[in-house]
């Protein structure tokens, strides 16, 4: 506990004493603040609950938020009672907006004790199968608190994803979605793909076009679920590397183009979804763009750092959906980079580091690659099978996290692509602010 | 490499329902472990409806949500159990994993309580004790012919074997059929359940390689499989012992 709250920031101990002192602490903190903002999913949580707080600051509000990614109940408990400590006391609370990841099972038990504005459902990916079994399952829980919302709340959802289509559309009051529109051109599912049949009559899927993963352009034969045309959709994505992204959305009006600098196709669903939750806020698309264009990455999101041999690049991943994009994101640099991998199985990595036979290492072609972290021996035979061979001398394989960091950097010629789960990313960083070349996360928000 | 070397044909059953824990990585691994030796994999892919004429040698199944295990039971039992059937009672090899290793057994009672039929290669009945019944989840170990099998395991069926079956291996670390017998997975001719995945086959190159000598044997009798340099497997295979707490010597 106290080894991950000194990675984390220094952030739980205070929730949890909250929490004991008080059981109601959570909801009744998030209920008595002006308006609330729920964003859950697999992946994107954190970006895009940066994004939807950066437009509402561009507005003038007052925001309150878990911008240290800690989602689960305990977590956001510990990121409200810091704000509270910070403002010394919980007056001030009623005029802020407060814009909270929150864990896809945290969700499900805490949804019927809340009472949102807008409930931001991004999609539903295999994730750590270990810790939640199945994600039928994870849909069937989310139906159910859904269902139960009073009318007066508004649900977003992801257009593309026919599993949160499923759920969204039980909502009986207000659903806006995002989703893209003349994106994608393939219209086979990637093998790995994990929805395949539609959520309502299990009839197989068909794709118009798929962007990646299970989200596309959808129908099914059978016409039970229909995807929903899209308030706000994704006309144009065209990846600048691990740069960013030029994007263009189109929003009730004339289309707009914006600069990113958030990588891969995977962020033009969560500026999507930013814009259109600042729409359902009643913020415009153009305002929420502007500050969409100036939010820099969020932890672990293609984030910098400088260091005395080079610059690194973070790649954070977590399931073979955020793998594979990372992946892509590789293969559309002009020249391949020295790449670092660091697989780890801690709980929040997912325990179980079987999806890394769902990754499509075969796609790789790094300058040089080393391999770290706990699993570094499992992903040295994962990319054995995928025949990966770097361009320059062999894989180097090194369990643990700053030994094989300093392997990495001691043999990189230029930038050096860090590609790590949860834990291994946060070590990582641990690593980098232990010698000075970056600060905690917590400390810059 | 040229393919100078005997041909296997192995059928890949329903990855489009079946492939929840990257089941696959036995196929690449099966196809790369043939390959380096001049081995021809010929590898059907089969998706629920489709038609199996060809008899095949290798047939392999991994593990599916519970909505899509019911799919593939329904598919198995009405479409491909007598192609199946008379392949493994001619002597070919199997690998079915979890969902697919349930469906080889006689019957499995999901959660619901609803009641899919298997095929009944194994001898063998899984029952899941209801949703509010912890899942079989972690890190597994067993014995298997002197050596470990190591991988991870997450099922919430438990599997009672009959006595036409006996177990693959003995439990080491882990839950395995049941969590009660310490008996893990089963056999019946050439053909192996488990519930490990991992993916299984890649870090278990002696099993892999079993899987191969057994489906030669009928095709190619005369053929002795020929050693790979596997150091890379067992450096995973030590490293993942030692991270499920199990000393290599016993
Ligand atoms: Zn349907």
């Amino acid at each position: 506990m106290s080894r991950l709250t000194r990675r984390g920031g220094g952030t739980a101990i205070s929730g949890l004493v909250a929490q004991a002192l008080w059981p109601h602490y959570v909801p009744d903190a998030l209920n008595s603040l002006s308006r609330l903002v729920l964003v859950s999913g697999t992946n994107g949580k954190t970006t895009t609950t940066a994004l939807i707080a950066a437009s509402l600051r561009a507005a003038g509000h007052e925001v309150w938020t878990n911008s240290t990614g800690s989602n689960l109940e305990r977590g956001l408990a510990a990121a409200l009672a810091q704000r509270a400590a910070w403002h010394g006391g919980q007056r001030r609370e009623r005029s802020a907006v407060g814009v909270f990841e929150v864990d896809e099972w945290a969700l499900a038990s805490l949804l019927p004790r809340l009472s949102p504005t807008l409930v931001v459902l991004l999609n539903l990916f295999r994730d750590q199968l270990d810790r939640y079994g199945e994600i039928d399952t994870t849909a069937g829980a989310w139906r159910e608190v859904i269902a139960g919302l009073p009318d007066s709340a508004t649900v977003l959802a992801n257009a593309d994803d026919p599993l949160v289509t499923s759920v969204a559309e039980v909502h009986p009051g207000r659903v806006d979605w995002f989703g893209s529109d003349r994106l994608g051109a393939a219209a086979e599912l990637d093998p790995w793909a994990d929805v395949r049949g539609c959520p309502t009559c299990g009839a197989p899927l068909v794709y118009d076009a798929v962007a990646f993963a299970h989200l596309g352009r959808w129908r099914c034969p059978t016409g039970d679920l229909v995807r929903p045309a899209p308030d706000v959709a994704i006309v144009a994505a065209q990846p600048r590397g691990v740069d960013g992204l030029d994007l263009t959305l189109t929003a009730d009006d004339p289309e707009s183009e914006v600069e990113v600098p958030l990588p891969g196709l995977y962020s033009a669903y969560n500026v999507a979804a930013a814009v259109a939750a600042a729409r359902a806020l009643g913020i415009g698309p153009a305002e929420a763009l502007d500050a969409v264009a100036q939010t820099g990455p969020a932890f672990g999101r293609a984030e910098v750092i400088p260091t005395p041999h080079g610059e690194i690049v973070l790649l954070l991943t977590k399931n073979p959906t955020s793998a594979n994009q990372v992946l892509d994101l590789l293969a559309a640099e002009l020249v391949p980079l020295d790449t670092l991998i660091l697989l780890n199985d801690g709980v929040a990595d997912g325990e179980d580091v079987s999806w890394i036979w769902d990754v499509e290492f075969e796609r790789m072609r790094p300058r040089r690659l080393t391999l770290g972290g706990r699993r570094a021996h499992d992903l040295a035979l994962r990319l054995k099978y995928a025949g990966v061979q770097p361009a320059h001398g062999s894989v180097a394989v090194e369990p643990g996290i700053a030994e094989p960091l300093d392997r990495a950097l001691s043999r990189a010629d230029g930038r050096l692509a860090v590609v790590a789960t949860y834990t291994a990313m946060l070590d990582v960083r641990a690593v980098c602010v232990s010698r000075g070349w970056t600060t905690p996360y917590w400390s810059d928000a | 490499m040229t393919a100078d070397g005997p041909t296997l044909r192995l059928a890949y059953l329903y990855p489009d329902l079946m492939n929840l824990y990257a089941d696959r990585g036995n196929v690449t691994c099966l196809d790369r472990r043939c390959a380096w030796r001049g081995i021809e994999l010929r590898v059907a892919t089969v998706a629920w409806g489709d038609a199996l004429h060809e008899p095949q040698d290798i047939y392999v199944i991994g593990g599916g949500q519970d909505r899509q295990q019911r799919a593939a039971s329904e598919g198995l039992t009405r479409k491909h159990a007598d192609r199946i059937g008379r392949d493994i009672a001619d002597g070919a090899a199997m690998l079915a994993v979890c969902g697919g290793y349930q469906l080889m057994g006689r019957s499995y009672r999901d959660a619901d309580g609803t009641v899919m039929h298997g095929l009944g290669i194994f001898d063998m009945e899984t029952v899941h004790p209801g949703p509010e019944v912890a899942r079989c989840i972690g890190n597994i170990a067993c014995r298997w012919e002197g050596a470990h099998l190591i991988g991870f395991e997450n099922h919430g069926g438990r599997t009672y074997l009959g006595a036409g079956a006996r177990p693959l291996a003995a439990v080491v670390k882990g839950f395995g059929n049941n969590g009660e017998d310490r008996g893990e997975g089963a056999v019946a001719g050439a053909a192996i359940g488990t519930y490990l995945h991992g993916s299984l086959l890649p870090k278990n190159p002696h099993l892999a390689d079993h899987l191969l000598t057994m489906a030669l044997r009928r095709v190619a009798p005369e053929y002795a499989l020929p050693p790979l340099d596997d150091d890379v497997e067992w450096r995973a295979h030590r490293a993942a012992l030692r991270i499920a707490g199990v000393s290599e010597r016993r």
